[in-house]
């Protein structure tokens, strides 16, 4: 069933689809009226700037049978860590800009194709008084100490921001149609930002459609001498839709195994019904907390940053735990860095009990349903997923605008996890991903 | 102001002379910290000056006028100084951080100006203009509202 699943996932992945969603129209015409009511004040002292960023980066795997983005054994590949963003920002004199930024990617889990522009970002903001701001339009969920310049290679020491917090799973949650109010207050030696936010997210990843009807949650960061601190909380209610046929039937066939216990009169049948829930995400809440922390000590950088995720408990449900810790040291115009972190994803084990307890209900005997129940429980142990990564790297600033990174990744895994494995022979239990990136700013 | 720069002109040329050394004398000056006249700010705390060039306020804080700020250009003594002793970071992590800055949706850079006369022009011109200068160019022009010592 893996297998199917991660085929299914690659020709997502190479043959993106466009989806046309109902709610785009409506979330465009709002943008569009946020932008109206930025740029009617506007008539007064109008000032544009216009900035970009880009990455051109190349990479590969030490094992063929396995997939990290677009990277493999095979070959040299060069989409997953390149990038092009331009961006405007228009500011007027009485408090209120505009900022755009349209980015394109070489590689997504999403349904965008390779470098097809996006709107990253597009929002009114307003100064509502010296410490507080409030912004609308199309922004970024602040998910991490990175969030906001994810895609700028250029910001952070790394190739890219470690996969154990900045987990591919949470593509989904990078950008949001909502609005934010930031506190930007110093409270004696702390200098503080607090936001809130509110709003709604859609997107693809790895051909499931997942829907955040709302999200909403806070930021607290503060400042104190050399060092940062932030936290950030996020409630989500979303719905996930799994297309994959193998999902879709093994739905169907937990539903024809219902209808026939009840129709039978077995007590218990509604286990079959609950088990086919498991497979699906209708409307339930995901929290997220996410913990970092920044020392700034002469030459000296230390990162650390840390995740948690707490499923609904019902239907389809799952936990990640992520951290990294990176400590980079600056010499003129290098930098090397070390990286170390660990991530964990782990079904609901309800998920498990609940099959194991359907033997109860109708013992092992009917071929199909036994199948059935044993694939369903081979794949809920394939989501659960531990790894632990050593990443050593240099950066050279080799011009005012520009970097050039080096980066080798150690990866030990009990299950693939983050990456695609082709299924092809015995699933290694490690990798090295090695990669080199150039970063510019203009 | 014509009247002015011909003069810090000679003085330019002929205070290394006088100090000896062939010293640089903008990178050994202090600095200033300079606003519009009209603006009420009397003065800015190192803080405000670090909050407001870090883009962290937008509006002055008596007033509420809307902050524009200049900075001199980045190969400019005067560009590292004043961030060395505003925000403590290397020129290396500076330059990180104002590019996260500018493009995470936190707002614009100041703009960037050739030379303390340009700064002042600007700020003379600006009533919510903020620059930093070399003590003595300063001019009745603008209002000084924060020295930075090295």
């Amino acid at each position: 069933m893996k297998r199917k699943v991660q085929d299914v996932q690659k020709q997502h992945n190479r043959q993106p689809q466009r989806r046309a969603t109902p709610n785009f129209r409506r979330k465009m015409q709002g943008v569009m009226g946020c932008l109206l009511l930025a740029t009617t004040p506007a008539m007064a002292e109008v000032e544009w700037d216009f900035s970009g960023f880009a990455s051109i980066g190349a990479g590969k795997l030490s094992n063929d049978t396995l997939e990290f983005m677009d990277y493999t054994g095979d070959e040299w590949s060069m989409d997953s860590d390149s990038a092009l963003a331009l961006q405007a920002i228009m500011q007027t004199g009485d408090r209120w800009s505009v900022t755009g930024q349209v980015l394109a990617k070489g590689f997504t889990f999403g349904e965008y194709s390779p470098y097809e522009p996006r709107l990253e970002w597009l929002f009114a903001s307003y100064e509502l008084t010296p410490e507080l701001r409030v912004r609308g339009g199309r922004l970024r969920l602040p998910y991490f100490m990175y969030s906001e310049s994810i895609e700028i290679g250029y910001s952070y020491p790394w190739v890219r921001p470690p996969i154990e917090m900045y987990a591919n799973f949470l593509e989904p949650f990078a950008n949001f149609d909502g609005v934010d109010l930031t506190l930007q207050k110093a409270i004696g030696e702390f200098d503080n930002e607090f936001k809130v936010f509110a709003g709604s997210a859609e997107a693809e990843y790895r051909g499931r459609e997942v829907d955040v009807e709302k999200t909403t949650g806070l930021a607290a960061l503060t400042r104190w001498n050399e060092f940062t601190f932030r936290y950030c909380y996020s409630w989500n209610r979303m719905s996930i839709y799994d297309p994959d046929p193998d999902i879709v039937a093994a739905m169907d066939g937990y539903r024809l195994a219902e209808q026939f216990a009840t129709a039978a009169n077995i007590p218990g049948a509604e286990i079959f019904g609950d088990i086919a829930d498991t497979l699906r995400l209708d409307s339930k809440v995901y929290q997220y907390h996410g913990f970092g922390a920044q020392w700034e000590h002469g030459p000296w950088t230390v990162i650390a940053e840390k995740l948690a995720t707490q499923g609904p408990g019902k239907q389809f449900s799952f936990e990640n735990d992520g951290w990294y810790v990176t400590v980079a040291h600056q010499i003129d115009a290098w930098m090397p860095y070390v990286s170390v972190g660990e991530y964990r994803s782990e079904m609901d084990p309800k998920i498990n009990r609940r099959i194991l307890a359907s033997y109860e209900v109708i013992g092992p005997g009917i071929a199909a349903l036994d199948d059935l129940r044993t694939r369903t429980m081979a794949s809920i142990s394939d989501l659960s997923v531990y790894h632990r990564s050593t990443t050593l790297g240099i950066r050279y600033d080799f011009h005012s605008n520009a970097a050039l990174k080096l980066e080798a990744e150690y990866f030990s895994f009990k299950s693939t996890g983050q990456m695609l494995f082709d299924g092809s022979e015995e699933e290694p239990d490690h990798v090295i991903a090695t990669s080199i990136v150039v970063d510019v700013v203009f | 102001m014509n009247k002015i720069k011909p003069i810090n002109k000679i003085r330019k040329a002929l205070l290394p002379l006088l100090l000896g050394g062939g010293l640089c004398l903008s990178a050994h000056a202090d600095l200033v910290v300079v606003v519009h006249p009209s603006n009420p700010v009397a003065n800015l705390s190192e803080e405000e000056v670090r909050r407001i060039f870090m883009g962290r306020m937008r509006l002055f804080p008596q007033g509420e006028a809307s902050i524009e700020a200049v900075d001199q250009e980045e190969t400019r003594p005067e560009f590292a100084k004043f961030y060395e002793a505003i925000s403590g970071l290397t020129p290396a992590k500076l330059k990180r951080q104002r590019a996260s800055y500018l493009f995470s949706g936190k707002g614009r850079l100041p703009a960037s100006l050739p030379d303390d006369a340009a700064v002042l022009d600007y700020v003379a011109n600006h009533p919510g203009g903020i620059g930093y200068v070399t003590r003595d160019q300063i001019d009745t022009r603008v209002k000084a509202v924060l020295a930075i010592s090295e």
